[in-house]
């Protein structure tokens, strides 16, 4: 663990000194939650929820941290968490017929929440078509650029299991867009 | 081969992330988060000023007090001393401390009939020519006598 996020911790961790840093932890990590996070809900004001909600779980469970992982990899497993958990709500309380690709796919089109040409569309929609935890290992791997030990760590899942994965969520993707 | 075959699929798109949040969001971000985690601690606060707090000590000590007060209780009420069980009660023993003419004075103004005390008598294996029975004279004939003789079978 880096000196600069051991010194964070213990600012954290002290009463007059814990809302100015979790204020500066918030803000350096707010970018990356929200990419995530938004990776999987693709909605904006949706997406605002999961993050705010995120960082309170983070501060509520900041005596549960037992530094055993970066302060940033066990954030960045209560935002992913938090994604899927909203994910799983959705698909549980479903009333209109729609499923969750139909949702994301039609919340992309509709609300134009796709700041890109054409090309990035498709490769979007067919992201969209992989299960919820493929798609959140493909965007942590592609998009974030994560260390495959990273994404163990955050997922819960093995080193092994996730190159599997990841293989098999690029060959779809290949397959749904005609190129494999 | 499978790295080469995903860099040819992902090859064709630009990696760039494409989504956008509005502008400023995140300046504004840190401020609502801290004023929901304030909401949510001033509310704990709240909450705890209005609950009235019972501070309970710790379970050692409850544990210890407990313990401490059921031996107390054994010692107290020991069920299972020889004194507390019930005691068969000697009623020869009983009667020998009443004099005769309490004894006398008591079952003339009881109800019991005479069937009753002497098959309470034998109930308790008390045999009436043991007792010192210094019964005033009575006045009745033989017949009377041969009569009771055979109603009690004696």
């Amino acid at each position: 663990m880096e000196a600069r996020e051991k010194q964070l911790l213990l600012d954290l961790r002290d009463a007059r000194t814990s809302h100015r840093a979790f204020a500066s932890l918030v803000e350096r990590y707010q970018k990356q939650v929200y990419a995530i996070i938004r990776k999987m809900l693709i909605d904006h004001d949706d997406t605002n929820d999961a993050v705010q909600e995120t960082f309170i779980k983070v501060w509520k469970s900041l005596k549960k941290f037992d530094e055993k992982s970066d302060l940033f990899t066990w954030i960045y497993r209560i935002a992913t968490n938090e994604a899927l958990q909203v994910l799983r709500k959705r698909r549980t309380q479903k009333t209109t017929g729609t499923d969750s690709y139909e949702m994301l796919a039609g919340s992309l089109v509709a609300n134009q929440q796709l700041n890109g040409d054409e090309v990035q569309m498709k490769l979007q929609l067919a992201i969209l078509k992989l299960p919820d935890k493929q798609r959140l290992i493909f965007n942590l791997k592609y998009y974030e650029d994560l260390k495959y030990e990273q994404i163990a760590e955050i997922t819960d899942t093995s080193v092994g299991a996730l190159k599997a994965g990841y293989h098999h969520a690029v060959k779809k993707i290949g397959i749904i867009l005609g190129m494999d | 081969m499978k790295t080469d075959k995903t860099n040819k699929i992902l090859g064709e798109f630009e990696k760039k992330d494409n989504f956008e949040a509005p502008e400023g969001y995140f300046d504004q971000l840190p401020d609502a988060i801290m004023q929901k985690i304030i909401a949510l601690e001033d509310g704990k606060n709240t909450a705890r000023k209005e609950a009235k707090i019972i501070n309970f000590p710790n379970i050692e000590w409850i544990l210890a007090g407990s313990i401490a007060a059921a031996i107390a209780l054994l010692l107290v009420f020991n069920p299972f001393s020889e004194d507390a069980a019930p005691k068969k009660v000697d009623y020869q023993n009983l009667l020998s401390g009443v004099s005769n003419e309490a004894l006398i004075e008591y079952l003339a103004a009881s109800d019991l009939a005479t069937t009753d005390i002497i098959a309470g008598l034998e109930s308790q294996n008390i045999e009436l020519n043991n007792m010192d029975m210094n019964l005033p004279p009575m006045d009745i004939d033989s017949s009377e006598v041969e009569g009771l003789l055979e109603y009690y079978t004696l």
